[in-house]
C-alpha cells in the first residue's frame, strides 16, 4: 500500500514556514488575552451597529471582553467627573462638546498617535482639541418636517409664521441642539450668520418668546420625528440627520430641510480616559473605530457621514450624506465654539426653561 | 404577718426585678430586629440625603471641580429666579391635584374591595395593581395615544363621534394628573380598602339602626375611621407624584416645569450637580413638610373624633 501523500520540496517549504509563523499568528493578541475594557457608547442605530457588529469581532480578535455603556455626551462626562480619581471607562463615546469639556477638566489623554495607525485616513479638521478627540461619525442638524404637512423652510425665520400655530415640535433642554435653536433665533433676530450670533443670545430671547404660540411641545425623546411623520403638528428640530434620516429611508412621511442660515454640524467623538486601565487594549479598540469597514457600516446604519476618506456609497445613502468633506463645505456645517456654549450653557438651559415654562 | 405573705412581700421586690429584666430582654430583643432596617436606612437613605444637603452649598467651577466651603448661591438662585418658585407651586399643584383625584377614585373601588363579594375584590384588587406591573415609560406613552391632540387622539376621536370637541389635554397639567393617578391609584386605594377591612360593621349597623342615611353612615363613621389609610395612601401619591419626571416629561411637552424634571436637567444636562442638589434639597423638605403637616391634622382630626366617640 502505498501513501496517497507525497511530499515535494515546495510543499515542505510551505509546511516548514507555517510551523513557523503559526505561534506568531495564535499569539499575536497574547497581551490582551483576558483583558477587560469599560467603553461608554451611544444609543440608536449607531449603538447597535457597535453592539451587534464591532465589539463581537474585537472580542474575538484580542481575546478580550468589552462592556459598553450607553448614555448621551454630558451622562458620559458626568460618568468620568464621578471616577476620575479610580477611572472604570477607558473610552467614551462624545458629541466634539464634551471633547473641550474633558480636556478642560483633565478627564483625557491625547490620542496615542502611534497605536492608532488609522488616524492617518482622518480627515484633519476632524481631529480636535490638539489630538485630544476624533470624530467618528458625523451628523448635519437642520429641521425636520413632514412633506405632507409643510414644504421645506426656506430660512428659520418661517418658523415665526402664524401658519405654523401649535404645530412646531421644539427641542428640548436636555440635549446639545437646544444650543441650535438658541443661535438659529439670534441670528433670525440679528441677520448675522451663526458665527458671530453664537455670541448675540441675548438677541435670541425676545424672539424666542415671540415663538411660543407655534411650539406644540419641547421634546426630549428620540421618537420627536417620527410622531412628526404620523402627523402630530408639521416640523420640528433643530435636531440631528441620524436621528431622522433612518425613518426616511425605512419610508415614514419625513424629511430634514437646511435653511439658508447654514446647517449644524453634530460631530461624534471618541476619547481616551485619563489613567484609565487597559489604556493599549483602549487604542486598539479607538483604530479599530477608525477601520474603513468599521467607518462605512457605521455611516450606513446611522446615515452619519464618517470621518476617514476613501470611502464611497450608492443612492439613496449617498444622497442623504455630507460626505466627502468638501460637501460639508457645501452645506456649511457650523460647529459652535464649544469653550464659550459650555461656559453659558446653564444660563441658556434657564432662559429657555423661563420663556417655555407655563 | 403570715409565712405567705411574707414570701408574697419578699418576692415582690424580685418579681419586679424579674419582670424588668424580662422587659429589658423585649426591649433589646425589639431593637435588634430592628437594627437591620435602621441601619439599611441609614446607609441608603440618610446618608445619601446628608451627603445631597450638603453639596447644595458647594458651587461647581468651570474646572469641574467643586468650591471649597459653604455657599447659599444656590439658594439665593432658587428663591430669587422666577422659574423655580413657579416650578415649586407647579409640582405642589399637580401632586395635591393627583391626591385628590385618586383618593375621590379610590373610596368606591376600596369599600367594594373591602366590603363586596370576595371574587369582585379579588379582580379589582389585580385590576388596580395591573398598571404597577407596566413600565412607566411604555404607560405614559399609552396616555399619549389615547390624549393626544387633534384627531389622533381616542378621547378626542370619541369626542368628535358624539359631536363634541377637540379638547387639548396632551401637553398640559391635566395630562400629568391623569397620567399619575393612573399610575399610583393603588397606592391610594390598598391602604384605604385595608382600613375599611378594619373597621366592624357592627359600628356602621349602629348609626344606620338609629336612623343614619347611607351618606351620613359614610360622612360621619366610615370615613373618619377610614383616615389611616387614607393617610398612608396620600402621602404615597402625593410623595411619588412630586418626585415623578417621566410623566411631566412625556405627558406635560415640558411646558409644565416641576421640581422634578429640573433636577435631573441640572444633573445630566447642565452638569451643576451643586444646584440639582439644592434643588433636591428643596423637593425632598417640600415633600415632607407636606406629609407631615396633613398627617398631623389627619391624625389630630381622627383623636378629636375618637375622644368625642367616647
Amino acid at each position: 500500500m502505498t501513501s496517497l501523500y507525497r511530499p515535494t520540496r515546495r510543499g515542505l517549504l510551505s509546511a516548514g514556514a507555517a510551523a513557523i509563523a503559526a505561534p506568531t499568528v495564535f499569539v499575536r493578541n497574547a497581551w490582551s488575552e483576558g483583558k477587560t475594557l469599560q467603553i461608554g457608547i451611544w444609543g440608536g442605530t449607531q449603538g447597535e451597529f457597535i453592539r451587534k457588529s464591532v465589539l463581537p469581532k474585537f472580542e474575538k480578535d484580542f481575546d478580550c471582553k468589552v462592556t459598553a455603556q450607553q448614555g448621551s455626551t454630558l451622562g458620559q462626562i458626568a460618568l468620568l467627573r464621578a471616577s476620575k480619581d479610580a477611572p472604570k471607562f477607558t473610552v467614551m463615546f462624545v458629541d466634539d462638546l464634551g471633547v473641550e469639556i474633558a480636556k478642560r477638566e483633565g478627564l483625557i489623554d491625547p490620542l496615542p498617535k502611534d497605536r492608532m495607525p488609522n488616524l492617518a485616513r482622518v480627515f484633519p479638521r476632524f481631529i480636535y482639541n490638539d489630538g485630544y478627540g476624533v470624530a467618528l461619525a458625523i451628523s448635519s442638524a437642520g429641521l425636520f418636517y413632514n412633506p405632507k404637512a409643510t414644504k421645506p423652510l426656506e430660512s428659520y425665520a418661517d418658523l415665526w409664521d402664524p401658519r405654523f400655530a401649535g404645530k412646531v415640535s421644539l427641542v428640548g433642554t436636555k440635549t446639545t441642539p437646544s444650543v441650535f435653536t438658541v443661535i438659529a433665533a439670534a441670528a433670525v433676530a440679528t441677520g448675522k450668520p451663526y458665527k458671530e450670533a453664537q455670541y448675540l443670545a441675548d438677541a435670541a430671547w425676545p424672539k424666542l418668546a415671540e415663538l411660543k404660540p407655534n411650539v406644540l411641545k419641547l421634546y426630549d425623546t428620540d421618537d420627536a420625528p417620527l410622531l412628526v411623520a404620523q402627523g402630530e403638528g408639521a416640523i420640528g428640530g433643530p435636531e440631528y440627520s441620524k436621528y431622522v434620516y433612518p425613518y426616511k429611508l425605512k419610508g415614514a412621511s419625513i424629511d430634514m430641510c437646511f435653511p439658508k442660515e447654514g446647517a449644524f454640524a453634530g460631530v461624534n467623538c471618541q476619547i481616551l480616559v485619563k489613567n484609565a486601565p487597559n489604556q493599549d487594549l483602549g487604542a486598539e479598540f479607538m483604530n479599530r473605530m477608525l477601520a474603513p469597514e468599521v467607518q462605512q457600516g457605521l455611516a450606513e446604519a446611522a446615515i452619519a457621514s464618517p470621518s476617514i476618506g476613501g470611502l464611497s456609497f450608492t443612492s439613496p445613502i449617498a444622497d442623504l450624506l455630507a460626505y466627502p468633506d468638501t460637501k460639508m463645505d457645501e452645506l456649511g456645517l457650523f460647529s459652535p465654539d464649544w469653550a464659550h456654549v459650555n461656559a453659558v450653557r446653564s444660563v441658556w438651559v434657564e432662559k429657555l426653561n423661563q420663556i417655555f415654562t407655563k | 404577718m403570715s409565712i405567705t405573705d411574707r414570701r408574697t412581700d419578699l418576692g415582690s421586690p424580685w418579681r419586679r426585678l424579674a419582670g424588668a429584666l424580662r422587659g429589658a430582654g423585649d426591649g433589646l430583643a425589639g431593637w435588634g430586629l430592628v437594627a437591620p432596617v435602621v441601619l439599611f436606612f441609614a446607609v441608603v437613605f440618610l446618608v445619601p440625603v446628608g451627603l445631597m444637603v450638603r453639596w447644595g452649598f458647594y458651587r461647581q467651577l468651570d474646572t469641574g471641580a467643586l468650591s471649597d466651603g459653604f455657599t447659599f448661591a444656590n439658594y439665593i438662585r432658587l428663591f430669587s429666579v422666577d422659574l423655580y418658585r413657579k416650578a415649586t407651586w407647579t409640582t405642589l399643584e399637580i401632586s395635591v391635584l393627583t391626591t385628590v383625584v385618586s383618593a375621590l377614585l379610590a373610596y368606591p373601588l376600596a369599600l367594594v374591595m373591602a366590603r363586596g363579594p370576595a371574587l369582585i375584590g379579588r379582580i379589582l384588587t389585580v385590576v388596580v395593581i395591573a398598571p404597577m406591573l407596566i413600565n412607566v415609560v411604555v404607560r405614559a406613552y399609552a396616555w399619549r395615544v389615547i390624549l393626544a391632540n387633534g384627531d389622533q387622539g381616542i378621547v378626542n376621536w370619541l369626542l368628535a363621534q358624539i359631536g363634541l370637541g377637540p379638547v387639548h389635554l396632551l401637553y398640559t397639567e391635566w395630562a400629568i394628573v391623569i397620567g399619575s393617578v393612573h399610575v399610583f391609584l393603588s397606592t391610594m386605594v390598598l391602604p384605604i380598602a385595608a382600613a375599611l377591612g378594619r373597621i366592624d360593621p357592627a359600628v356602621e349597623d349602629a348609626a344606620r339602626t338609629l336612623g343614619a342615611s347611607s351618606f351620613a353612615v359614610f360622612r360621619r363613621v366610615t370615613f373618619p375611621l377610614s383616615l389611616p389609610g387614607l393617610a398612608v395612601g396620600s402621602t404615597l401619591v402625593f410623595s411619588l407624584t412630586a418626585s415623578a419626571f417621566v410623566a411631566p416629561a412625556l405627558l406635560g411637552g415640558n411646558f409644565v416645569k416641576m421640581l422634578g424634571p429640573l433636577v435631573q436637567e441640572q444633573i445630566l444636562s447642565v452638569f451643576d450637580w451643586p444646584f440639582g442638589a439644592a434643588l433636591a434639597t428643596l423637593l425632598v423638605v417640600l415633600v415632607m413638610g407636606v406629609n407631615l403637616a396633613s398627617v398631623g391634622l389627619i391624625e389630630r382630626r381622627l383623636q378629636r373624633k375618637m375622644k368625642g366617640a367616647r
